[in-house]
């Protein structure tokens, strides 16, 4: 016989059902494995995203050897990788501090990077390294502005305790949503 | 069987007086095969003892199976609320945790972690179905939507009880086409309904706990699963006067 039954009791029964039906959860070596950076997983697409963030590098060399009037910070060389295909954009940082071992930054993305992403998980890479130096999740302020807080290594506290949003900086960015990350 | 030979002969130069020892030292040594050294079982350990031995380095990795495999099954099935896709929730489960290994270090033994998976999984699934939202040509459309006051078709006082099926009396088949009428109902949903809906039947959330959670008022929240139970009722009401299984037969 039927009885009578809620939506919440139902609800219920479709969760049980669901974990009834659930896979065979994923070994501990697996979930380290999928938990690895990207760049170690992908080393080849971090060389070549490197390598095209150098590019960009050198034309913002030769377009803004200071910042642009009006337009405020130097511009920082992001590729925001999405979905179908990598686009060049670049970002400008409008607020840096670190302290305490942790850097607390803020930045706006150029006018056309639409980026639907509400968050972006941000690779910190230079020039001279062949592994990243940072990696950040950035939340959206509003519009085409992030924040981030994260902790720094030692080394880069040291060197980056000076860095002023004036300066030109010693980074560039890798930026993808973090559904795509793995 | 280097190491198992040196064992052997740190046994041996440190007591060869005792034949026991010695007994052992050559019984290893004849065999010739490895003895697989049984791990000690980490199942039963609490979470808060799971927990901390992932949080160091190196990490247990039998303390990383043990906690995988008490929490999977929920998470997954909490996933699979969410997403209403098995491959899907496979995927978010799995993003989950990977989120949890990146910041192993902080984790907190003392926090309810069933909850704090959930909660992990719950955040990216929200950012992914808003960037999918945004994404959208009718992303605005359905940000309005969202926002709306909650008016509800069945007004404020719409009962929480409803006359709908008890599965067990159905047969398989009817109970696999309710699983999906209703993997149907909570996709027509918005994704702020559904997240509110688990949240509020399936974690046991107060609308208090989420209000707090989601920065809005208790009432807003109120209206939230007030709104989303309606719009479940309209969508399962083809159930409601189904006959029972014997009469079907």
């Amino acid at each position: 016989m039927s009885s009578e039954y809620d939506v919440e009791r139902l609800l219920r029964w479709r969760s049980a059902r669901a974990e009834a039906d659930a896979p065979p959860a994923p070994s501990a070596r697996q979930l380290i494995a999928l938990a690895r950076p990207w760049w170690e997983r992908l080393p080849e697409q971090f060389a070549a995203y490197v390598e095209r963030l150098r590019g960009q590098q050198l034309v913002y060399a030769h377009a803004a050897t200071t910042p642009t009037q009006g337009q405020g910070p130097y511009p920082v060389p992001a590729l925001l990788v999405r979905v179908a295909q990598e686009v060049e954009s670049s970002a400008r940082v409008l607020y840096l501090s670190v302290r305490d071992g942790r850097l607390r930054m803020r930045f706006r993305l150029d006018a056309d990077s639409a980026v639907a992403e509400p968050r972006l998980e941000v690779t910190f890479v230079s020039d001279d390294q062949s592994r990243p130096l940072l990696e950040a999740v950035a939340s959206q302020s509003t519009g085409h502005e992030y924040h981030l807080e994260v902790e720094l290594p030692e080394w880069l506290e040291s060197i980056w305790s000076e860095l002023r949003v004036s300066d030109r900086m010693p980074f560039r960015f890798i930026m993808h949503a973090p559904s795509t990350a793995g | 069987m280097s190491v198992l030979n040196a064992l052997c002969d740190r046994l041996v130069s440190r007591d060869t007086s005792s034949p026991f020892v010695m007994r052992d030292a050559v019984d290893v040594r004849a065999r010739e095969t490895p003895i697989a050294v049984p791990a000690p079982d980490v199942g039963d350990r609490s979470d808060a003892w799971l927990i901390d031995a992932v949080r160091r380095d190196p990490m247990d990795e039998r303390a990383l199976d043990a906690l995988v495999a008490r929490h999977w099954r929920k998470l997954f099935a909490r996933c699979r609320m969410l997403t209403l896709n098995g491959d899907e929730a496979n995927e978010l489960a799995q993003s989950a945790w990977c989120r949890v290994l990146r910041g192993r270090t902080s984790l907190d033994p003392e926090r309810n972690f069933g909850a704090y998976l959930s909660v992990i999984a719950t955040n990216l699934w929200r950012d992914a179905a808003r960037a999918a939202r945004r994404a959208g040509p009718l992303a605005e459309r359905r940000l309005t939507s969202l926002d709306a006051p909650m008016s509800g078709s069945d007004g404020d006082l719409a009962p929480l009880v409803d006359l709908l099926p008890d599965p067990t009396s159905l047969s398989e088949e009817e109970r696999l086409l309710l699983a999906t009428d209703l993997d149907e109902a909570l996709g027509r949903l918005t994704p702020r309904h559904r997240e509110v809906l688990i949240a509020r039947f399936l974690e046991d959330e107060s609308a208090a706990e989420i209000a707090k959670r989601e920065g809005r008022s208790e009432q807003a929240v109120s209206g939230w699963v007030r709104d989303a139970l309606a719009d479940m009722r309209h969508h399962l009401q083809h159930w409601r006067h189904e006959p029972p299984r014997e009469e079907i037969r």
